[in-house]
């Protein structure tokens, strides 16, 4: 209420209902239940009567009755939540690591880690130490939807070993 | 328009092992390989479009990937088939750097 002071603090669960009225011309003239009582709010900028803050009552014990806020988790709530996961995060890397250590342990005695690589014992080919390399200069490079041209020039190639030379080159390569 | 791109090449790589070599011996300076290497790289670009005549095509299987950057386009290619008249050269995987051809770039 004007004048009095503001009770419960930051965290109160004290709900107030609070009613805006008034008239599309600005009057406000409504009958009022006996419990309510209207203030004058000092923020209408207009004259007395054409617009008020109506309190309706206070929580639980006022005539309206509070839906909300009833079963809300307060930030006590939240704080304990977040300990137990803190908690349940910390027995969840102790079990990890305490995991992965027999895993180490038990794997230098069973097999070589590296036993599920992927290794490819062949070569392809007889080139694998080739990357076959050209190295041009671009005279356009045109694409249309994933179809690519090539006008090359100038360039060296070393495929398979082997040095090229070419003085222009076309080239056609989806994507 | 003097490229540095055609040291990686074998004439270009052989060329620099063999200076580096030389450096190593004493028998020649660093800055001296540097000049050598940028002479190397005026004779290539002057060389290449004057001396070469050979025109070819290729058809890739794939282009697996492009990439355009400082204006320079590299791709790699798969399953390659470069093409000159009768002679045929096939390649699974082929890297292709290539610098701008204008006229008007810059040494790089």
């Amino acid at each position: 209420m004007e004048g009095e002071e503001c009770s419960g603090g930051h965290y109160s669960k004290e709900r107030y209902t609070i009613l805006f009225l008034t008239f599309a011309n600005g009057k406000l003239e409504v009958s009022l239940p006996k419990t309510g009582s209207i203030m004058q709010s000092n923020n209408v900028a207009t004259s007395s009567n054409t617009g008020g803050v109506l309190v309706l009552g206070k929580g639980p014990t006022g005539m309206v009755r509070q839906i909300d806020g009833a079963d809300d988790s307060s930030d006590d709530d939240d704080d304990d939540e977040d300990e137990d996961d803190d908690a349940e995060e910390e027995e969840e890397n102790d079990e990890k690591d305490e995991e992965e250590e027999e895993e180490n342990e038990g794997g230098a005695e069973e097999e070589p880690l590296n036993s599920e690589d992927d290794v490819s014992d062949e070569d392809p080919t007889d080139l694998f130490d080739t990357d076959n390399v050209v190295v041009c200069q671009y005279d356009k490079i045109t694409r249309s939807r994933n179809k690519w041209k090539f006008y090359l020039k100038d360039g060296i190639m070393n495929l398979g070993g082997k040095d090229f030379v070419f003085q222009r080159a076309n080239g056609d390569a989806e994507w | 328009m003097t490229y540095q791109l055609y040291r990686n090449t074998t004439l270009g790589n052989t060329l620099q092992e063999t200076l580096d070599e030389l450096i190593q011996y004493g028998q020649i300076t660093p800055q001296l390989a540097i000049k050598i290497l940028l002479l190397f790289d005026k004779s290539i670009n002057n060389a290449l479009p004057s001396r070469v005549r050979s025109r070819l095509t290729f058809k890739a299987g794939r282009l697996n990937t492009y990439r355009f950057c400082d204006n320079v386009w590299t791709f790699m290619l798969n399953d390659v088939e470069f093409r000159e008249v009768q002679e045929v050269a096939k390649v699974d995987k082929v890297k292709i750097v290539a610098c701008d051809g204008k006229n008007t770039e810059g040494k790089v």
